[in-house]
């Protein structure tokens, strides 16, 4: 993977302290159920949700205050090396996938519609030989499934063709 | 006896010895394509060994693992690109020889370390388990609390660069762990009125998503990555005057091994160092590592390999997942209805000697099919990325769908595959994550009972010399690891 700078340290920290903050306002108070009984602090069902929420915002601004303090050129690699829209196509394009296969699975079986949206992502991956577009977009996935659904026992939606 | 002969005859089933070869086979494919990691492998595994025995499982997952280790360091020798973590020091060696042609003699050293390392370590597996798992059936709550304390300062470990990132995703592990119903009083945390998170967050899919996802979506924010300048595997071969001049590093490897991985909170990248920093320290050819040298491939693959059964050890004797790998398995066990733990060694002790026994075989396994993955090495690292991506991203759609045939689980594994792709993008290392989503319960559980045997009182957490024990412990596995984050880094490290 590309080695690339870093979203900015103070964009993360304060990304966790304000996920933290909605967490600890937001969500726990509302769906964490108090018990009033409870005798002791140690016994809250918003223990440990407390805590874990606390200390991840206490870092985040830790970390944040650290992005503040250093330049950020001194900043470590991450992983990831794709300009945020790009990122943010990738990440719509396959939650669009996993929707489209999971809309699809019922009416076609998981096999079709896996097989529907191989071939489509391979196409967008720049393949467009048919004879590669039908085996390792259609046949590998059908065959795929087909063997975990018969061999491997894992009931999966069976579509009109019987697979 | 009887147990041992109820092991041999599991061996002697075609099926458990299939699925060893099948799961080693997956893993060396899979390790050795950059990118795709033995962790990632065995998560996409899991939901697959529903309809199979126990013991056929827990073979396809350690071979997958195994073979995954080996596989990683196919492509750190030709290609200069660890395909997991565990071969990066591998590297550091392997890469010069291929540069010299001799890039199928480190591929044979790194076999054949791997294959007496993971023997060894299958060995250690087999002699120390039963008696830890023994100790640990006295374990109270108070003992289980320190114990899962110390576990997890593994995240220090898995933090890589950045601790405070660390940190923070094991701490959001640990929040998610916390959704569900709540153990003592059965009301609903942060469920938002899904039934199908009264059980808490699905394990498999989220740490699928988590794992896999991200690596599919980086694909596509990439389109392609980087080109692979592949080294082919031809040359002469390892001779065996080569191999038993590195006996002794690889025998020292192992040992390191074993040692690291039966540790919770260091794993098999931490023991390829070590081992290698060993090997370069005594070595009378020292002074050549990095330029190319054998026993430099030797000291880093049998550091990494000697981890492999020796971080079952805590798996089993305790619940404790000691890595990510480990922690992924701990699935698969509850997947099949058992609980790793001291009480599987009473309830289950049949199944222990089958998985003991066969997972000894799988050295053997290892070796025959590890040659034939030399032959092919160069080929498996270039199977084309566009072709391969989209059934990755099928096997986990499916995979998470049938864990419980619920496509909930597929929305969970796709909410987690977001969430590790934000991870990823901003720096934050997903294993920590995992950490605190697979020990949060056990934590939150035992502090609470040992606070409710107390009265109330903290007197119980420091009663017993097991604790104190536990204490030390964590308090050196925490100042060590702190050491080596924060170390002054000499011009060399930084190379």
């Amino acid at each position: 993977m590309a080695v690339a700078r870093p979203a900015g340290d103070i964009i993360i920290g304060v990304g966790l302290a304000v996920g933290a903050a909605l967490v600890a306002f937001a969500i726990i108070p509302v769906w964490v159920e108090p018990v009033p009984h409870a005798i002791g602090w140690y016994q809250s069902p918003r223990l440990l949700p407390w805590l874990s929420t606390a200390v991840t915002g206490l870092l985040g601004i830790v970390i944040a205050c650290r992005g503040w303090l250093r330049d950020e050129r001194d900043a470590m690699p991450v992983a990831s090396g794709a300009k945020p829209a790009a990122a943010l196509r990738a990440v719509a394009m396959i939650t669009l996938a996993i929707v489209v296969i999971c809309l699809l699975a019922n009416a076609t079986g998981m096999a079709a519609s896996g097989a529907i949206v191989c071939v489509g992502l391979m196409l967008f991956g720049g393949e467009r030989r048919p004879m590669v577009l039908i085996v390792a977009g259609v046949a590998v996935p059908i065959s795929l499934i087909e063997l975990l659904r018969i061999v491997g026992s894992v009931p999966m939606p069976v579509g009109p063709f019987g697979f | 006896m009887d147990v041992i002969a109820i092991g041999l005859s599991t061996l002697a089933d075609p099926v458990n010895v299939l699925m060893l070869a099948l799961g080693t086979a997956i893993g060396i494919v899979i390790g050795a394509i950059p990118g795709l990691s033995a962790t990632m492998a065995v998560a996409l595994a899991l939901p697959f060994t529903f309809a199979m025995t126990p013991v056929a499982a827990m073979l396809l997952l350690v071979g997958i693992y195994k073979g995954g280790i080996f596989g990683g360091s196919a492509t750190a020798i030709l290609i200069k690109s660890p395909g997991t973590p565990a071969s990066a020091a591998t590297v550091l060696d392997g890469y010069p020889l291929a540069r010299k042609g001799r890039g199928r003699a480190a591929l044979e050293m790194a076999l054949y370390a791997s294959v007496i390392a993971d023997f060894i370590s299958n060995l250690s597996l087999l002699i120390f388990a039963g008696m830890l798992a023994k100790l640990a059936s006295q374990f109270g709550p108070p003992q289980y609390f320190w114990l899962i304390v110390f576990s997890l300062t593994v995240v220090i470990s898995v933090s890589g660069e950045s601790l405070l990132k660390g940190l923070a995703s094991a701490a959001i592990g640990l929040l998610i762990s916390a959704v569900g119903l709540d153990i003592l009083h059965g009301t609903q945390r942060m469920t938002f009125g899904y039934a199908a998170l009264f059980d808490g967050v699905a394990l498999v899919p989220f740490i699928i998503g988590l794992f896999a996802i991200p690596e599919v979506m980086a694909y596509y924010a990439e389109r392609g990555g980087r080109r692979l300048d592949v080294t082919p595997t031809a040359g002469p071969r390892l001779m065996l005057a080569e191999l038993r001049q590195s006996l002794v590093t690889i025998i020292k490897g192992s040992l390191i091994g074993v040692v690291i991985g039966a540790l919770p909170g260091t794993g098999s990248t931490a023991a390829a160092f070590v081992s290698y920093g060993e090997a370069r320290r005594s070595s009378p050819r020292g002074h050549h590592f990095g330029t190319g040298e054998l026993e430099g491939v030797a000291a880093s693959e049998s550091g990494n390999n000697g981890v492999a059964g020796a971080s079952m050890i805590p798996l089993l004797t305790l619940g404790i997942p000691g890595d990510t790998v480990t922690a992924v398995m701990l699935g698969a066990f509850l997947i099949h209805g058992m609980t790793p733990g001291p009480l599987l060694f009473q309830d289950h002790l049949p199944f222990i000697y089958a998985l003991f026994i066969s997972i000894m075989f799988s050295s053997l396994v290892l070796l025959a099919l590890g040659q034939l993955a030399i032959r092919g090495g160069s080929w498996i690292a270039t199977v084309p990325r566009h072709l391969l991506v989209p059934l990755i991203l099928l096997l986990c759609i499916v995979g998470s769908f049938a864990v419980n045939n619920s496509f909930f689980d597929v929305g969970v594994m796709a909410a987690a595959g977001i969430l590790g792709f934000l991870f990823t993008s901003g720096g934050i290392p997903l294993a920590p994550c995992v950490i605190g989503l697979v020990l949060g319960n056990l934590l939150e559980d035992n502090f609470r009972r040992t606070m409710l045997l107390g009265r109330g009182e903290f007197g119980l957490f420091f009663a017993h010399p097991v604790c104190w024990v536990f204490m030390a412990l964590t308090l050196l596995s925490v100042g060590f690891g702190l050491y080596q984050q924060w170390r002054p880094r000499r011009p060399r490290d930084i190379n």
